[in-house]
This record gives structure tokens, C-alpha cells and sequence, in this order.
């Protein structure tokens, strides 16, 4: 699934009836001669968007996504309906130093060694969004965590997420629940 | 590193894979996942398991291999992405996912229950062990045997939970045969465990 977001403001939208794509401008209250001067917004293209079906047993959820932007942008934050979940997060998992983990011996590859290092989970403020480079939230990276399930995500269902840009504003995407990675 | 490691692993496929146009998985008895470079036998571990009676050894029958996980239930990300991955696995070896049990240990006893952990493992398996360690003590005794870490801390109110990514394979003489670091897929695990219980076949 892929989702093409427009340069448009949210007026315009509102204007096309548009429902499930919607990008808009972060300066909405500007005059139209600042229009004229102001580069465009940035185009975001939204892909690969997913949640994973949430266990039983557990309230805590995972959305994955890929964005493509053609001019630098900062993913500032998400949110989902509070039919959904209580709160929406960015987070990324990142390896924690000196675990007790041990040096293993790759099979089939003698003399190469890993560390399988700890990990843990943090929250990230937000994501900077380079233009022509593919931004992947994906399992044991970055990644939306859905905080507080009001109710377990079921394989075939799909929910709304918005994603807001520091430049591009607000993009709204469905994303299906899947038990793995489509 | 894991990742580094890995990336270095995925350079040196893509190369095999545009010289011979052949999979750099799967092509060989070796396996995917990585083996101890020092034996490493946990059959000294027991721990808690959920609706039993006695602690769970984590030695498993003759002829059959263990995947232990250490993970809690909290966890969106690394836990269900592993867990999916062993499910399908065994999906892909057929009758001898018959042969393939599963332990996860969870390091956040104090939220995971004996009824949460087990609600939580099955939806992944029909066939699995809820293990809740009833003591740091007894949480700690069987991390040491696998090398294994973790920690939870409460940091403003906030829960935050240290634990490894990889799921260790047992075999029926208690040695962990070899380990999956995260983000090893289901072809891989189902071929790791073809050439171990087809193996175990013939010695048993």
C-alpha cells in the first residue's frame, strides 16, 4: 500500500472531500505574497504501513511504516483515535553496552564474531526525514508504539494513524493489522 | 555489534547471490543462527512454570529441541516480531514442528503472571511453557547459564526493560546448539531446526 501526499493545504482538502490522504501545509495562516516566496511543502510518501496483531494478554502495541520525502523534513509525532489506543509514541530500540552477553561464533562463518548485546526501548522526540532517503520504522528499530490498547488489534482490521510533519503537516494513513511483516 | 555483524553478513550474500544466483541461506547443512563458541549446557536450570507443580527443566525430551526466549509481555516490538518468526517456522518443517517445544522466561515476573504469560504464549504455539521466575535470585541463576542479561527499572513512573533479542535452541543433552540473534526469519530458524532434528533423528 502506498499512500501519494499532495502539496495542499488543509483547506483545499476539506474542499476535495479527501478522507484517507491528507497533507497540509504548516503555515496555514499565511498570506498568499508569503505563499508565493515560501518553498513548497515537502512531499511525504507513506508505504509498507502496518501494526502488528497484538498477543493476547497485553495492551501494548507496534506500527511500522516507510516514508520518502523529496525535500528534508522532521516527523514530529503520531496519534491514533482514542478508540484505539490511549497514546501514540515514536520509539527506537537501541543496543545496550556492556551486557553480559557473550561473543558467539557465526555458523558457517569461522572467526566472525557478534555481540548480542541487550537491548532496550526509548522514546524518540522525533525523526529527522532526509529527502531521497527512505526512512524505515521497522521491528527492532524505530517503531510506533501504541500505548494502551482499548482493544486487541485483530489480523484484518485497520486503523487510522496521523502522522505530523514539521513541514509537510499532517498526514493521515490506514494502516492494516497483519500478524507479520506484508 | 549484532547489527553490524549482520549488515556485514548481508554484503557478503548480496555478492554470492549476483555472482551465482544462488540463496545464501539454505544452501548448505550449516546453520543460519550462531553457535556458542564455548559450550553451553543449562541443564543445572529450573525454573517456575506456570500451572506445574515443579520447576521446569529446560532439558528437553530425546529427539526433541527447546527454543528458550527471554522476553515480557509488555514488549510490542522484539518479543511478538521472534515469536511470529518461531511460529511460522514451524509451520514450514511440517510434522517436525512436533518435535520443537518453546520456553519463554519472562525477566518482568513482577507484571507477567503465571495466567498473563501464558494467555500471551498462546497466541503464538500450541505447545509452550510459561516460565515466571519466583525470585530475582531464581531469574538471575538460569540468565547466567544462557550468558543471558536483563534488568527493569522504574524510571519516573516509567517501566524500562533491558533484555536480549535471542532465542537459544536446546537440545536432549541440555547444550544450547545454537542461538538466533533478532531478526533471524522463519526460513532460517525452519532450517536450523530441520538440520538439528533430523540430526537427533538419526543419533537417537
Amino acid at each position: 500500500m502506498k499512500t501519494k501526499i499532495q502539496r495542499l493545504t488543509m483547506g483545499a482538502l476539506l474542499t476535495l472531500g479527501l478522507t484517507t490522504v491528507t497533507a497540509c501545509g504548516g503555515s496555514d495562516s499565511a498570506s498568499d505574497t508569503t505563499v508565493a516566496t515560501n518553498p513548497p511543502a515537502p512531499m511525504i510518501t507513506v508505504s509498507g504501513e502496518w501494526a502488528r496483531t497484538s498477543p493476547a494478554a497485553t495492551d501494548m502495541g507496534a506500527a511500522y511504516l516507510t516514508i520518502n520525502t523529496d525535500a528534508d523534513d522532521t516527523l514530529q509525532s503520531v496519534a491514533v483515535d482514542a478508540s484505539v489506543a490511549a497514546m501514540a509514541q515514536i520509539h527506537e530500540m537501541v543496543p545496550v553496552e556492556n551486557s553480559m552477553s557473550t561473543a558467539s561464533t557465526m555458523a558457517g562463518s569461522p572467526g566472525t564474531t557478534m555481540d548480542s548485546s541487550a537491548m532496550t526501548m526509548k522514546e524518540v522526540d522525533h525523526i529527522d526525514v532526509k529527502a531521497g532517503i527512505a526512512l524505515e520504522l521497522k521491528p527492532g528499530s524505530y517503531h510506533i508504539m501504541l500505548m494502551k490498547l482499548v482493544k486487541p488489534l485483530l489480523t484484518g482490521e485497520s486503523f487510522k494513524m496521523i502522522l505530523t510533519f514539521a513541514k509537510a503537516g499532517q498526514v493521515e494513513i490506514t494502516v492494516p493489522v497483519l500478524e507479520d511483516a506484508p | 555489534m549484532v547489527f553490524r555483524t549482520r549488515i556485514r553478513a548481508a554484503a557478503i550474500c548480496l555478492v554470492v547471490v549476483t555472482s551465482a544466483l544462488v540463496s545464501c541461506s539454505n544452501s548448505n547443512d550449516s546453520l543460519d543462527g550462531y553457535i556458542p563458541p564455548s559450550p553451553k549446557n543449562v541443564s543445572t536450570a529450573t525454573v517456575h512454570e506456570a500451572g506445574a507443580a515443579t520447576p521446569m527443566s529446560l532439558v528437553p525430551t530425546a529427539g526433541e529441541v527447546l527454543i528458550v526466549y527471554f522476553g515480557y509481555t509488555h514488549c510490542p516490538d522484539l518479543c511478538p516480531t521472534t515469536m511470529v518468526a518461531v511460529k511460522n517456522a514451524k509451520k514450514k518443517i511440517g510434522e517436525l514442528s512436533t518435535k520443537v517445544d518453546l520456553a519463554m522466561i519472562t525477566v518482568d515476573p513482577d507484571r507477567d503472571t503465571d495466567e498473563i504469560l501464558s494467555r500471551y504464549l498462546a497466541s503464538f504455539s500450541d505447545r509452550y511453557h510459561a516460565l515466571v521466575p519466583t525470585s530475582d535470585a531464581e531469574l538471575r541463576a538460569v540468565e547466567k547459564l544462557f550468558q543471558a542479561t536483563s534488568s527493569v527499572t522504574n524510571v519516573d513512573g516509567e517501566i524500562q526493560v533491558v533484555h536480549g533479542g535471542t532465542a537459544y535452541v536446546v537440545d536432549s543433552t541440555g547444550n544450547v546448539v545454537v542461538e538466533w540473534p533478532f531478526g533471524l526469519d522463519a526460513i532460517s530458524m525452519a532450517h536450523d531446526l530441520t538440520i538439528l532434528l533430523t540430526e537427533r533423528k538419526k543419533t537417537t
